[in-house]
Parts: C-alpha cells; structure tokens; sequence
C-alpha cells in the first residue's frame, strides 16, 4: 500500500516527534546499544572480558534436551516462571480490585486505613525476605521453626512447611507477594477518583443497584488501569529475580525462575554468551506475550471510543 | 439530597461495623510481617539470636535505635539521586506520552511498540553492556551513574502509564485550546499537563519509593563508602551474614527507620495521589 501523506500531515508529525526526542535518545543509547551488543554477545562464548569464537553454539545449547545440554534445565526454569506470572498476577489483580473497591469508601479514618494497607511495600526488599522466613521458616524438628509454625505447634496442629517443601514453596511466594497488594490498589483507588461522579449519580437515579453501578460503570471504566497491571505484573513477573536475595534458588530448585538462570549463568558461571542467549529467549517470549495482550485487549475502555 | 440521607440513616450503622470489622481484619493481615519487624526492633540482641520464637519483644530495647546515627552521611547521596530523579523521570514521561496518547502522527504505532518493547528486555541484557559503557565514560563511583538516566523519558512503563491516563482526557480540551490559537506544546504545557498531576505525583512518589530503597542498581556503580546512598551502606553492612545473625534487632530497627520516609510522603499526598485526575476542564 502507498502512502502519500499532506504537507500538514507530515508537519504536525514533526511537532509529535519533537515530544519523543527525549525517549528516542534515551532508548538509542540506554536500550540499543546494549541490545546489540548482547545479541553479538550472544553468538560468542564471551566471559565478560574476552570472547574467542563465535557461533551459534548458546543455542544450540539451549534447545539441547540430552544429558550433556542445558535445555531441560532453562525450560524447567521458563516453566516455574510461566506458574509464577499466571498465579501471582490472578491473585495480586483480584485481591487487589477488591481491597481497592472496598478502600474508596469514605468512613472515617480511611486515610490512615489506606496508610496502613500500603505501609508493607515500603519494607525494604532484602529485609522482607528476613521477616518473612522468621514468620514461615519450617523444620521437621521442633526448633528451627518460624512464629506460624511455632504457634501452630503450641495449637497442637500440624506444622505448614511454607519455603521448606518443592511442593508449597511457589505457592507461599506467591501468597506472600500478597502483602504488596496495597501498591496495585493505589493506582485503582486513583482510576477510580477519575470516573466523573455524574454517571454514579445518573445510574442511581435510574435505578441502578451496586452491583450494576459496579459491573457497568467502574469496571469498564476501569480497564485502562487493569490492563496496565495485566501487562506490568506479567512483564515485571517474567523478569522475576529480586527473590534470590532472600531464598537463593529456592528448595530442590523450586524458586529457580530463568531470570536467576540468566544471572547465574552470566555471573556464576563467567557463561556471558549462554546467558545472553537465554536472555534473548526470554525477550522474545516476552514480545510475544506482550503482543498476544495488545491483540486481545478489546476489553479495554478508553474515553475516546 | 436531604431525602436521601434520611433513608440511608438506618442501614448506615450496621454498614459501618461491617466495614471497619473487615477493615480491621485485613490491616491484621497486612501488617502482620510489619507489626513483627517492629516488635522484633525492640528485642535485645540476645533475644534476636535465640531459638525461642516470639512476637511480642520481652524487653523494649529501644537504643537499638542509636543506629541511624551511623547512616546519616549517607543520605545526602541519597537525597541528591532522589531529587533529581523524582522530578525529571516523571516530567519527561509526561512529554513523550503526550503525542503517544493524543496526536495522530506518522509512525504512531510503531514508536508506541518500539517504546513498550523497551521494557520487555531481561535486564540481565542490558546490564554489561551498559556497565562498560558507564565505565568508558568514567561515571563508576560517581552520583551521576545515578541521575544521567532521568532525562530520557523515565521509563516505557511511565510513559504507558500516563498514555493511560492521558487517552481519558476529554478531546475537548485540546480542540478548545486549538480553537484559541494555543500551539502543541502550549497545549501541553497549559492543559495536558496540569490535568495529569496526579500521575506526576504518583511517578515521583513511587520512584521516591523506590530509589530510596533500591540499593541493587547502586552496588553496581558504587564502590566507595563515601558515595554509598543509605540504602546502599544498610545493605553493604547487613549482607554480611555473620551480622544479620547477631543483629536481626538493629536490622529491623534500621528498616523501621528507612519505612518513615516513604510514609510521611505518602501521608503528604494521598489525597493528590487518589483524588483523582481533576477533569474539571471541561465544565469551568
């Protein structure tokens, strides 16, 4: 198809252009140039400081499911990553929207409520990861136990073993991620301040129960918002590495999701090239994710359709 | 007006236990690993390291406190990175989103993906490159290793997120502003602008936030005690485990004391922050 586009046209996209300057530098030099420079990376058996031959042998590696190769490995790693993202994302969304709904009330002392809701995102990271294995900690014997465990034995019930079993230590991470739900909320609680209020008013005078008003006003009004955390928490999620700090890879390599394989292969293993490999693998499974979401984003409101 | 408040008097009462009854539980809930790093601030050294678990301190060791001293040169580094970055990072996302979310231009599309693709790069890919890079330029133990990635946009998330709240806008705005002769950055700077505070100030704060406790991008550029940013030296001093052993108490103290920051802020701008975008464009 040929293009032929009016004077006007092409000079109003300058103007437009004018306001991406910024980015555009931005990405060219702080994304670009190191995206090359990986992808050549990538194709070497670079060890961060020389490289001596070059091929497509990282993934060849990579898609190697024998013994010898990496690839039943790097795609348990994408699997554990894959339950993580869907998992995490579900529960953080819907407990999230609900804490939100029910947060935009006004009672009294609602702000200190808030407060209070938001006050577990501002642990700093690595000290979280203490607190919470002095809370969780598991052991078969009856010291070594953190205070649910403790308090569960003094019950005389049985102990929960949290990050000390393969079996529940996903699913604990995933629980404990819950208690940054007041971050997600905040941006809702803004979204929904930006509904005008007439169209409350206006359902209400029709006859609009809350369930109504809830279905057909806020959550389609909404949408831009929630699907700006669908995106980010999938995004973010696949990346997910910040946990090594605090668990390391996980018991029997159950936390060991492929953005800890990337900086343990780059770091650990002096394998630049390899984990520049997995690193691309990872990217392009991020895109097609990410295009998979924009393709099927027509649930999305936005003001201006 | 009236006639409403009457009938909603009687069910008000019991809506009002019932909100704060599951108010109260889910602050229980939230807190709970915050309520323990605050009891566990006031155990002595001892009681820390012993294999007795318990949630209320049996002593309330409150000179554990005395450890901010320790950190104070610190935030001067700190708060330099945290200006910089806090007004800068959200002020260009709001320009890049702008034709983003309210032009029609050639490309349009294309730069829209371009910018989210950004985000969708592993880290890990972009790290060495970036730290030779750095290194050539001679910014390794320098602040501005910090602040020279404020000016370019703050991020493809920001510039999504404003996108988000920018499309929301009413298009009257602009045709009003272009009827009375305004230019695009006239229109930006008038009318877009101060109708997306609220996310400015979300940016700002969450990167506050987030600054202020990051210490994983400052290992990396910082080696030298003198250019540590407070969350840095907390974590050069604690990351050695022999003194996370001994010193649980100090530590939560220490992190007690890093969370006040970030609270006063949010306390300040809550109602900025949640009030909602001011749409009031339209109708004054």
């Amino acid at each position: 198809m040929r293009h032929t586009y009016s004077k006007r046209m092409i000079k109003n996209s300058l103007v437009s252009y004018s306001f991406l300057l910024p980015v555009i530098i931005g990405m060219a030099v702080f994304a670009m140039y190191p995206i090359v420079m990986s992808f050549i990376y990538s194709f070497t058996d670079y060890n961060g400081s020389f490289a001596t031959t070059a091929g497509i042998f990282n993934y060849a590696e990579i898609f190697n499911f024998g013994l010898s190769g990496a690839g039943r490995e790097v795609f348990n790693s994408f699997k554990i990553t894959f339950i993580y993202v869907i998992a995490s994302t579900a529960l953080s969304m819907v407990v999230g929207y609900i804490l939100a709904l029910f947060l935009q009330r006004n009672i009294k002392g609602m702000k200190v409520i808030r407060l209070l809701c938001y006050l577990p995102v501002l642990i700093p990271g690595f000290v979280s990861g203490f607190i919470y294995r002095d809370i969780f900690a598991y052991s078969a014997m009856p010291v070594g136990n953190g205070l649910i465990n403790t308090w569960l034995g003094k019950l005389g019930l049985g102990k929960l073993t949290f990050f000390g079993s393969a079996q529940t230590a996903l699913a604990s991470l995933v629980m404990t991620n819950l208690f940054g739900v007041g971050g997600g909320m905040i941006m809702l609680l803004a979204a929904f301040g930006n509904i005008s209020p007439e169209l409350y008013e206006a359902a209400r005078i029709d006859g609009a129960g809350y369930m109504r008003r809830l279905f057909f006003i806020t959550v389609p009004l909404s949408t831009p918002i929630l699907f700006y955390n669908v995106v980010v928490s999938m995004i973010t999620g696949l990346q997910i590495f910040g946990t090594m700090a605090s668990y390391g890879t996980g018991i029997e390599d159950s936390l060991y999701f492929i953005g800890i394989r990337i900086y343990n292969t780059a770091f650990a293993d002096n394998n630049y090239g390899l984990a520049c490999a997995e690193g691309y693998l990872l990217f392009m499974v991020t895109i097609a994710l990410s295009l998979l979401l924009f393709k099927f984003s027509g649930w999305v409101h936005y003001g201006e359709d | 007006m009236e006639r409403i408040n009457i009938y909603k008097k009687k069910p008000d009462v019991a809506a009002h236990i019932v909100k704060y009854v599951v108010s109260a539980l889910v602050i229980v809930v939230l807190l709970f690993p915050y309520a323990f790093m605050l009891n566990k601030s006031l155990f002595t050294s001892a009681e820390a390291a012993s294999v007795n678990v318990h949630f209320w301190p049996q002593h309330f060791e409150i000179k554990n406190y005395g450890i901010i001293v320790k950190y104070l040169p610190n935030l001067k580094n700190t708060l330099i990175i945290l200006a910089i970055n806090c007004f800068f990072q959200p002020f260009t996302a709001c320009f890049c989103a702008f034709p983003l979310a309210r032009h029609k231009f050639i490309g349009k599309k294309f730069m829209f993906m371009l910018v989210m693709s950004t985000v969708m790069v592993p880290s890990i890919i972009l790290q060495i490159p970036t730290y030779i890079m750095f290194s050539s330029f001679g910014l390794i133990n320098k602040l501005a290793s910090q602040w020279i990635q404020a000016f370019w946009g703050g991020g493809a998330l920001s510039i999504f997120l404003v996108i988000q709240f920018m499309r929301s806008l009413p298009h009257e705005l602009d045709e009003a502003a272009t009827i009375d002769g305004a230019n695009q950055y006239q229109i930006f700077f008038r009318v877009v602008l101060p109708n997306v505070v609220n996310v400015f100030l979300y940016l700002a704060i969450s990167m506050f936030i987030g600054l202020w406790m990051d210490f994983q991008n400052p290992l990396i550029y910082l080696r030298k005690p003198e250019v540590f940013t407070l969350a840095l030296a907390f974590y050069a001093d604690y990351s050695n485990s022999t003194t996370i052993v001994n010193q649980t108490n100090e530590l939560c103290a220490m992190a007690v004391m890093m969370t006040v920051p970030p609270m006063i802020v949010f306390l300040l701008f809550q109602k900025t922050m949640i009030g909602g975008i001011k749409i009031g464009g339209v109708k004054g």
